[in-house]
């Protein structure tokens, strides 16, 4: 049996990301009921502007925040443009008009930024130690510590802050919100900011931990989808830690000669797998006949 | 004038449209030109699928270039294992391409429309991934039947449509045959169970509809579609590669198909249309590719919010004619509304 060890360390990190991109996609949707495929498009523009900005000069710091400005800048004005217009469709149809905008973003970003191999280095990347005898580089950790601050903050935002509160409100009844004097728009406003911020760190640390490549990054929103399916769409908590899981699954596979090849396909697979299992037994009949 | 049992007009159009452009195409169109409408009638039969599910249903399928991807695997890899006819390898890749969409849609019947696009989006990605590192079957040993080096083994087109414009004329009637295949089961029992099921999943129960069958039933007809259309393209190119089958392209494909007009054939091709030739069209113009699909992005967020049955269904508005015969149900029916 090969050592796992490092891979472990990996897949952890890269859980953590898949973790990180399902919880901003279940703000948003709690918030919006929208399932955002736009989310990886968003962050991986915004990893190109930090790209070319730090390219030209500017300090690392203004290029990260850059990246930040860019995706949120986005998906705001998505969330204000598109998405009030597609208030009282169906859960599908608000789900596809996103593909349309992630195709939008794909487009540019592979037009405007020819394909040619690219990294992001973080200076954590510099940085790292070792655990049980393996290496462990500092960005690694950082996924993981941003995951759980972002997963805390999103929690205690949600249940103890007021736009927080308004949201919860609107993820169970947005017409009665909106007669509450709520109002919607605003609050499905700041979802899409956050959730756009939280592509763009998303996107920031895949660019770091693999690489800087628009089609990869848009599809960075596939795995974090199927962490958000083990989390219901609706459970945070779930959600990360199906996230970690997955990209534990995938890591590990990686040493694995048989299987190493196709480890790709785990995020996917495992989604699938959940909904598949989820859709037998009697104590889950009921939730399930909501899907 | 409406139910029209005995499609006889509809018949004798198509003989004469399929008889039209079989003559004339070949000789207004270059080699290049010729092989990109090809192309673009191949994946017209793969969006014939989309246009099924997501007009006849209400479902969005996210995931049908792949299964093109399969039928070209499964088309390769039985040519270079068996050595069968051309006609019987497209029937064999449809018939293995439907079995496996029929089993994919078990599992997914009883989920919403969101879930559906969900899971199919995944399963695209997953397919991409297995096509990325399994490769497509070129002669090599064992189960893939790829090799990186070596004799590389390549389709035989047909011995009567060997030529480029000879294969123009098969994949030209085969393409008719598929939409006519769809169109007619508008007219018949599974076309008639699906409108009921889109309007209520309930009432087409009540009404002693099996559900399940017929939804299976769309599912795998829509894949056969697919497996029929990878068969015709790996007898195109002879050689497929993984790089024709990627996730986003399933994705653009569904896009053009609904900014087309999934509610008519006419919006089927002319999504397939967008899909092909337009970007063979910028290209032409030395404009970058990528350009379509920002186009096709723009496009098909301005026709959710806008214009939900298309370019076709609002052609077929101004006009006012093809709607009568070819537009099924009266009311643009967005997917997952029986949620």
């Amino acid at each position: 049996m090969p050592d796992i060890r490092p891979f472990l360390v990996t897949g952890v990190a890269l859980g953590s990301i898949y973790a990180m991109s399902g919880l901003g996609l279940v703000v948003l949707f709690r918030a919006t009921s929208t399932v955002n495929f736009a989310y990886g498009a968003a962050g991986a523009l915004g990893a190109l502007v930090a790209w070319d900005l730090i390219g030209s000069g500017v300090p690392q710091v203004v290029a990260w925040l850059a990246c930040l400005v860019v995706s949120t800048l986005l998906s705001l004005a998505y969330g204000m443009v598109v998405s009030p217009r597609l208030a009282d469709r169906d859960l599908a149809t608000k789900a596809i008009a996103t593909v349309g905008f992630a195709l939008l973003l794909l487009g540019f970003g592979l037009w405007y930024w020819p394909d040619i191999p690219r990294s992001l280095d973080l200076p954590t990347s510099d940085w790292g130690f070792r655990v049980l005898g393996v290496r462990v580089v500092g960005t690694k950790v950082l996924a993981l510590v941003l995951v759980l601050m972002v997963g805390w903050g999103v929690t205690f935002f949600l249940d103890r802050t007021r736009t927080g509160l308004h949201m919860r409100a609107m993820a169970d009844d947005p017409e009665h919100a909106d007669m509450l004097g709520i109002r919607t728009d605003r609050v499905g406003a700041v979802a899409w900011a956050i959730s756009g911020a939280l592509g763009g760190l998303s996107g920031l640390l895949i660019a770091d931990l693999v690489r800087l490549e628009v089609v990869a990054l848009t599809f960075l929103v596939v795995s974090g989808l199927a962490a958000a399916v083990v989390g219901r769409l609706e459970s945070l908590p779930l959600t990360a830690v199906g996230g970690v899981v997955i990209g534990v699954l995938e890591s590990v596979a990686a040493p694995f000669e048989s299987i190493s090849r196709y480890r790709g396909v785990t995020p996917f697979v495992a989604a699938i797998a959940f909904i598949a299992w989820r859709q037998r037994g009697g104590l889950l009949r009921r939730r399930t006949a909501a899907l | 004038m409406k139910a029209v049992l005995y499609p006889w007009r509809a018949l004798a159009t198509t003989v004469v449209v399929v008889a039209f452009l079989s003559w004339w195409m070949p000789n207004q169109f270059g080699a290049r030109w010729l092989s990109t409408w090809i192309a673009t009638m191949v994946f017209a039969i793969a969006a014939a699928g989309i246009g099924l599910l997501y007009s006849r249903l209400g479902l969005a399928s996210l995931t049908q270039v792949a299964l093109v991807g399969v039928g070209g695997w499964v088309t390769l890899r039985i040519e270079f294992a068996l050595h069968l006819p051309f006609g019987v390898l497209v029937l064999v890749a449809g018939v293995i391409t439907a079995l496996l969409g029929a089993l994919i849609s078990l599992p997914t019947l009883r989920l919403s429309g969101l879930y559906l696009a969900l899971v199919t989006l995944m399963m695209a990605a997953g397919f991409e991934e297995v096509f990325n590192s399994s490769g497509f079957p070129n002669g090599g040993p064992g189960f893939t039947g790829y090799q990186a080096s070596g004799k590389l083994l390549r389709l035989d087109r047909p011995s009567v449509a060997r030529s480029d414009p000879a294969y123009f004329r098969l994949v030209l009637i085969i393409t008719a045959l598929c939409l006519l295949l769809v169109l007619l089961h508008d007219r018949t029992r599974p076309g008639r169970a699906w409108r009921l099921i889109s309007t209520s999943e309930e009432a087409a129960r009540a009404n002693g509809v099996n559900v399940v069958l017929y939804k299976t039933w769309a599912f795998t007809l829509a894949a056969f579609l697919c497996g029929v259309a990878g068969a015709l393209f790996a007898g195109q190119l002879r050689q497929l590669g993984p790089s024709s089958f990627q996730a986003i392209d399933s994705l653009v494909l569904f896009g053009l198909v609904l900014v087309g007009g999934a509610y008519n054939w006419v919006g089927w091709v002319l999504g397939a249309v967008l899909f092909r030739a337009f970007p063979a069209l910028l290209d032409q113009w030395g404009l970058n590719g990528q350009i379509a699909t920002m186009v096709a992005g723009a496009a098909l967020i301005l026709n959710i919010v806008a214009a939900p049955r298309g370019v076709a269904g609002e052609v077929a508005k101004v006009v006012g004619l093809f709607r009568s015969r070819s537009a099924p149900s009266p009311t643009p029916s967005g997917p997952g509304e029986e949620t």
